[in-house]
């Protein structure tokens, strides 16, 4: 085992109820930040998310509950057989939750011809609403810029209150190794044998929220693309793959980057007792 | 003999102004057993501080193994101290066995398990407290605290050893055990610095002795 592995084995050896209850508080606090992050990009239109009005977006055709199993089937194969449709999924009335439908037809037109394959579904008759994100932003979901300040200002109060608590969770913990550090500093054990553990924890806070962090956004993704009309899809952006694989890369990437703030801290701590005479 | 330690004009004042250390000089041979005495606060302490680059010289020069202790940068300062076996008064060692002590020292300066486990139990012989490796340290008496204490020092074998005031709270029988077993570290080529108050056991009447007063040396 390294030098580097055994010190760090023995620093979360030695860490106590309370420190591990304020790292792990930081680590939820992390978590909630990249979640008040990522709200940003969910609760947005597909226009403000960087693509042009409907393109490449699903879109949800309900439909009528007068027509025959016939009729939808042909409605099916129709659209399927249409080129400007990327995609075509069959929802079942009771996956909808809903009697007053047919099921529904979760569409994905190819780019460009959204408005095409819109039209086409709006004259069939056989579609009685249509659920798509539009261009002025209309969509349910979308944050109102107030929403947007307040959420700003929670995000950055959330990672001042994540870095105070973090602080003292490493205090806490720094205490606890503290008889190790200064036998290490005494034997002249290379400083950075005991400041990159600690780095390192401080980095694991942030890696482990990351990874809790993308796989919610997941889970969320998946069950807003199984059941496009539940309450998740109120956040247009858990339904487009490609926004939420942009949200977990970015917020994964922050929260590795809080962590190794937490962590810089943490070393920043371990000079500041090094250099105190005597010890 | 070659000189281990050179000190000169040595002149440290502490945070209250107050001047502890004035124009020190001194010198220690490889391999020579020091005593230096003084009365409480006399400087003791700080002066074992600096030579196991503990604290940051102010003025004057301070020579161990031949390295100006003035000049080091941060990562020469811990290069040396792995050849300086440093024990401070009142060293708190970690709430475990001996052997794990000294083990933890051991492979937190890059040894494996067994080579760790090897070269303690050298250095547990050395000071005698081979049959207590396995108590844990709250339970050992003064004494053998004190042997801990020096095993976990010389484990990774200093070439120099500085100990600060490792008679105090000893009843006579104990100072002359922690004598005759800095005497028996010395006889294994470790050249060994000891501030004591005093007075100095029949085990060490072989060592060179000086005192702090008043911030200077007296031979």
């Amino acid at each position: 085992m390294s030098t580097f592995l055994y010190v760090f084995r023995e620093l979360l050896g030695s860490i106590k109820p309370r420190g591990a209850m304020l790292l792990l508080l930081t680590g939820v606090l992390i978590f909630a930040a990249l979640g008040a992050f990522s709200a940003f990009f969910l609760f947005q239109t597909p226009a403000a998310l960087g693509s042009s009005p409907l393109t490449g977006e699903e879109f949800v055709a309900y439909l009528d509950p007068q027509l025959t199993t016939l009729q939808i089937e042909a409605l099916y194969a129709a659209l399927r057989a249409d080129p400007s449709v990327a995609r075509i999924d069959y929802l079942l009335p009771q996956e909808l939750g809903r009697r007053d439908a047919s099921g529904a037809l979760l569409v994905q037109p190819v780019e460009g011809a959204a408005e095409a394959v819109f039209a086409q579904l709006d004259s069939s008759g056989a579609v009685f609403r249509v659920d798509r994100p539009t261009a002025s932003g209309g969509i349910p979901g979308a944050l109102s810029p107030s929403a947007r300040t307040g959420l700003l200002v929670g995000l950055l109060v959330g990672i001042a209150v994540c870095l105070i608590v973090a602080r003292f969770g490493l205090k806490d913990l720094l205490q606890a190794f503290d008889g190790q550090l200064r036998m290490m500093h005494l034997a002249g054990v290379d400083e950075a044998a005991y400041s990159v553990p600690v780095l390192v924890a401080g980095i694991s806070c942030g890696l482990i929220a990351s990874a809790a962090f993308i796989a919610v956004l997941y889970a969320f993704h998946l069950a807003a693309v199984s059941n496009p009309t539940s309450v998740i899809t109120l956040a247009p952006g858990l339904r487009s793959a490609g926004c939420v694989r942009r949200i977990a890369a970015l917020g994964g990437a922050i929260g590795v980057g809080l962590g190794l703030l937490v962590g810089g801290l943490g070393v920043g701590l371990v000079f500041r007792r090094g250099q105190k005479p005597g010890s | 003999m070659s000189v281990m330690v050179q000190v000169s004009e040595l002149t440290y004042t502490n945070d209250d102004g107050i001047r502890v250390l004035d124009d020190v000089h001194l010198h220690v041979e490889r391999e020579e057993m020091l005593v230096i005495t003084g009365h409480a606060a006399a400087g003791k302490s700080i002066l074992l501080e600096l030579l196991a680059t503990q604290r940051a010289p102010q003025s004057g020069q301070i020579l161990v193994h031949g390295r100006n202790i003035t000049r080091l940068t941060r990562r020469k300062a811990v290069g040396l101290r792995r050849r300086i076996g440093y024990l401070p008064h009142g060293f708190p060692l970690l709430e475990r066995t001996v052997l794990e002590n000294l083990v933890f020292k051991l492979r937190a300066l890059g040894d494996f398990r067994e080579q760790a486990e090897e070269r303690s139990l050298i250095a547990l012989e050395d000071v005698g407290l081979t049959a207590k490796l396995n108590v844990p340290v709250p339970e050992l008496s003064s004494v053998d605290r004190m042997r801990a204490g020096l095993a976990t020092s010389i484990c990774n074998e200093p070439l120099l050893l500085l100990v600060d005031e490792p008679l105090a709270d000893l009843g006579p029988e104990d100072r002359e055990t922690i004598g005759s077993v800095l005497s028996r570290i010395h006889a294994k080529s470790t050249t060994v610095v000891v501030a004591t108050r005093g007075p100095i056991p029949a085990a060490m009447a072989g060592a060179r002795s000086v005192s702090l007063v008043d911030g200077k040396v007296v031979t």
